[in-house]
């Protein structure tokens, strides 16, 4: 599936689960009482990949992978992003779910990026100032470039 | 009561269309090959779906929507089992949630190239 140029405000913003497969291109989610962009981990493997997004003021996480409370996996990729204002983190990492970063901004959060209970991959370049708690929070393991 | 229903027919093109205030979804599509929205508006339906697209068999649905406006409805936009979906140009606000892309059944979305 893939969505471009589109903007949202609601409750939740864009959600993947149960296998799908989601490219999220240009696209913002903005103002919502839950998460921005959200990956739920499933035996089938849940994928979503981002570039180019904005997810700003929502009251938990602006990009989030797994933490769903169920099994399998959850991976999301994301390049070229904004994280701002969200009430948790900018990117996280959450338990079943695993985050790929590159050159992303992630600014104004409670924290910025979150590897705590899952695998946060950097690939650099992440513009990672001003979150209000902590900048990092848990492992983020840096990969290099090809 | 549903805003459109689309059920078993091959291509369907709906184009400048409002659909306003339905109990249910606004635009429900099941077992359809392929549907193409554009320039369309999808609003107040707050107990249902603005664009509910699946099947109830195995194949593909092929859902293209493009310069929608899916306001105050209760998921903007599902996209379950069998549906390749592509949304281009869209806004979806004062939902209850905006898009929700699931696999409730048997014949999982799959990956479709991003758009260049």
């Amino acid at each position: 599936m893939t969505v471009s140029d589109t903007t949202t405000f609601q409750t939740s913003a864009f959600l993947a689960e149960g296998g799908s497969h989601v490219t999220i291109r240009n696209s913002a989610a903005v103002r919502s009482l839950g998460n921005g962009f959200s990956v739920a981990e499933s035996t089938l493997g849940t994928e979503m990949v981002v570039d180019g997004c904005l997810a700003s003021e929502h009251n938990y996480n602006g990009f989030l992978a797994g933490a769903a409370g169920g099994s399998g996996t959850a991976l999301l990729t994301i390049s070229n992003s904004v994280a701002s204002n969200n009430g948790s983190n900018g990117i996280v990492a959450g338990t079943n779910g695993t985050v790929r970063a590159f050159s992303n901004i992630s600014t104004r959060n409670s924290y910025g990026l979150n590897g705590q209970n899952g695998t946060f991959e950097s690939f650099g370049n992440n513009a990672v100032k001003g979150n209000y708690t902590m900048e990092t929070l848990g492992p983020i393991t840096s990969v290099p470039t090809m | 009561m549903i805003g459109l229903e689309l059920t078993l027919v091959n291509i369907v093109h709906l184009e400048n269309v409002v659909i306003n205030g339905f109990n249910g979804d606004g635009i429900e599509i099941f077992d359809v090959g392929a549907v193409f929205v554009k320039d369309s508006i999808v609003r107040n339906c707050a107990a249902g779906t603005a664009i509910y697209a699946g099947r109830t068999s195995s194949g593909t649905t092929i859902v293209s929507i493009d310069g929608a406006r899916l306001e105050g409805n209760g998921y903007a936009l599902v996209a379950d089992s069998g549906t390749r979906l592509t949304v281009r140009n869209t806004a979806a606000s004062r939902n209850a949630t905006g898009f929700w892309f699931r696999s409730a059944g048997a014949f999982g979305p799959r990956w479709q190239r991003s758009r260049t």
